[in-house]
């Protein structure tokens, strides 16, 4: 079963909660969205943890939530329906953004350049602040590898300009310049 | 160090690495119309079944053959997913089974390698090895800041996941398994019951993987891995000792009993099963009897209901599974002790 909040991972158990007024929630969530895990626990789940009152994490989340919380709108909320226009199709694969938010799926590689706003806080949500650094197909390591050099580069000049490095700087400009009319080449 | 302290066969029974891959040019397979998916298929198995030396099998899995697929699930071969899905789809099997690559599942290519014990690094590089096989032939979906694209943002990146299956009946004994899972959860890893789920794991075996995909390179990720994975290793090992130590007869008696039961009980019940080759394993894991560890994961696998169906050759009830069970557990274990 899906993870009833991001509806990307695989639910790993039930968690459940008390809110301060007694009443029991329960929802399948992914280790991800359930975040302090530690304190939900399946079977005895609520009061495990002193959850009422001075809660935190996601017992303190879900103890505000009203009773019958409304998933869709979580969900759409996370994906950015509510800043991005709704409606919108991928032109390649005809994937719906609804689709989208509702099964987690993208249905082509135009998807992530069109939905590209909207998944943005998603892929944050899922993974941090992060960018690639792993492997690359065959034909694009050359090209990934000037990318990331050029990214480094230009992140020590930055460093070197603050800290009035400018011999430094010059050498790097240069070099910036350099792989940048690489990259122009065929 | 020998090679069975090294893999630590001891907890670890398993691992596995996935890299999951697509195709630039085609659509992802839940977008896919049949002829799609049919032509994709022929195409990206044409690179593997080329190749010489893994000796590669194709299977398709939307042509009525639910019981081999069952079976290949419970083996841990492919995803149920796969088996289930109403899409058409098919599976690469390597002729040692170490290699399994998922055409048409989520992805257009789940490159699935598999090693037995603590062996991520050798997974890791045979599943690289046969992504540059595939990736010779065809364009891949990559983003220089997103990696390999994926149907579902959750494998973003190296769209790589590694696991371990571990065998944990004294943490589980202890009920220590729910701290565990949350912290092994807190380092990034998610644990889960590899038959059944949470504290009701089956056989005291359990998964754990990594969450994060994108941001780390694909070493790593199986380095961070194998660490939390040596840690609850560890652990187990020290409860282990610390339990046949204090509890002596206790623990003596549960292995042996088990080992009665097996060799001669004329019905199996599944659970039953499960529970006493844990306790087996558990005995075996430490040294007091002489049974090989192989066997037993063997065993693990083999009392599953579909893979035990597949080898009647005739479907069977459950009635009839429970005698098939105790029966191929008692063939297994006669003359041995
Ligand atoms: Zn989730
Ligand atoms: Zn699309």
């Amino acid at each position: 079963m899906l993870c009833q909040i991001c509806g990307l991972n695989e639910a790993n158990r039930l968690y459940q909660s008390t809110s301060a007024s007694g009443e029991t929630h329960s929802a399948y969530l992914c280790a991800a969205c359930a975040g302090g895990a530690g304190s939900a626990g399946s079977s005895s789940g609520a009061g495990a943890a002193g959850n009422i009152g001075g809660a935190s994490g996601f017992d303190a989340e879900f103890a505000k939530a009203p009773f019958d919380f409304d998933l869709p709108a979580m969900m759409s909320e996370m994906l950015g329906l509510r800043t991005h226009r709704p409606g919108g199709v991928c032109p390649a694969c005809g994937l719906r953004l609804e689709e989208l938010s509702k099964y987690g799926r993208t249905g082509c590689v135009a998807c992530y350049r069109h939905f590209a706003p909207a998944l943005a806080p998603y892929v944050r949500r899922i993974h941090g602040d992060a960018s690639h650094t792993g492997r690359a197909p065959a034909g694009a390591a050359p090209e990934l590898a000037r990318q990331r050099r050029l990214e480094e580069l230009r992140h020590e000049l930055q460093e070197c300009i603050k800290s009035q490095a400018f011999e430094r700087a010059a050498v790097l400009r240069d070099e910036i310049a350099k792989l940048q009319e690489g990259g122009a080449k065929p | 160090m020998s090679t069975e302290a090294q893999y630590h066969h001891d907890i670890a029974l398993s691992t596995r690495v996935r890299l999951a891959r697509n195709v630039e040019n085609l659509f992802f397979p839940n977008r896919m119309s049949r002829e799609m998916a049919e032509e994709a298929i022929i195409s990206l198995s044409a690179p593997l079944l080329r190749a010489a030396g893994d000796g590669f099998t194709l299977m398709r899995l939307d042509q009525g053959n639910h019981l081999e697929a069952r079976a290949l699930v419970e083996r841990h071969l492919i995803s149920p997913e796969l088996a289930n899905s109403q899409r058409t789809r098919g599976v690469v099997l390597s002729v040692d089974e170490r290699l399994s690559i998922m055409l048409c599942e989520e992805d257009h290519l789940r490159i699935q390698s598999f090693g037995s014990g603590l062996c991520l690094e050798n997974c890791l590089r045979e599943a690289l090895r046969i992504d540059d096989l595939i990736g010779g032939a065809v364009a891949y979906a990559f983003d220089e800041h997103l990696g390999f694209l994926t149907a579902c943002p959750t494998n973003l990146g190296t769209g790589l996941r590694a696991s371990v299956m571990l065998h944990l009946p004294a943490l589980t004994e202890a009920g220590l398994m729910r701290d565990i899972v949350a912290a092994v959860g807190k380092m990034g890893l998610a644990a889960r019951g590899l038959y059944g789920e949470g504290s009701e794991a089956y056989g005291a075996l359990y998964q754990m993987s990594n969450q994060i995909t994108l941001g780390q390179n694909e070493e790593e990720i199986i380095g961070h891995v194998s660490n939390v994975a040596l840690r609850v290793v560890d652990r187990e090992r020290t409860l282990r000792a610390r339990i046949k130590k204090s509890q002596t007869y206790e623990y003596e008696d549960r292995v042996w009993r088990a080992m009665g039961i097996l060799k001669h009980a004329r019905r199996l019940p599944g659970e039953e099963g499960m529970r006493l080759l844990s306790d087996l394993r558990w005995g075996v894991s430490m040294g007091d009897l002489d049974l090989p560890l192989s066997l037993l994961d063997e065993l693990l696998e083999g009392i599953q209901p579909g893979v035990l169906t597949l080898g009647a050759m005739r479907p069977l009830r459950a009635a009839e599974r429970d005698i098939a069970r105790a029966n191929y557990v008692r063939e297994r274990l006669q003359g041995l002790h």
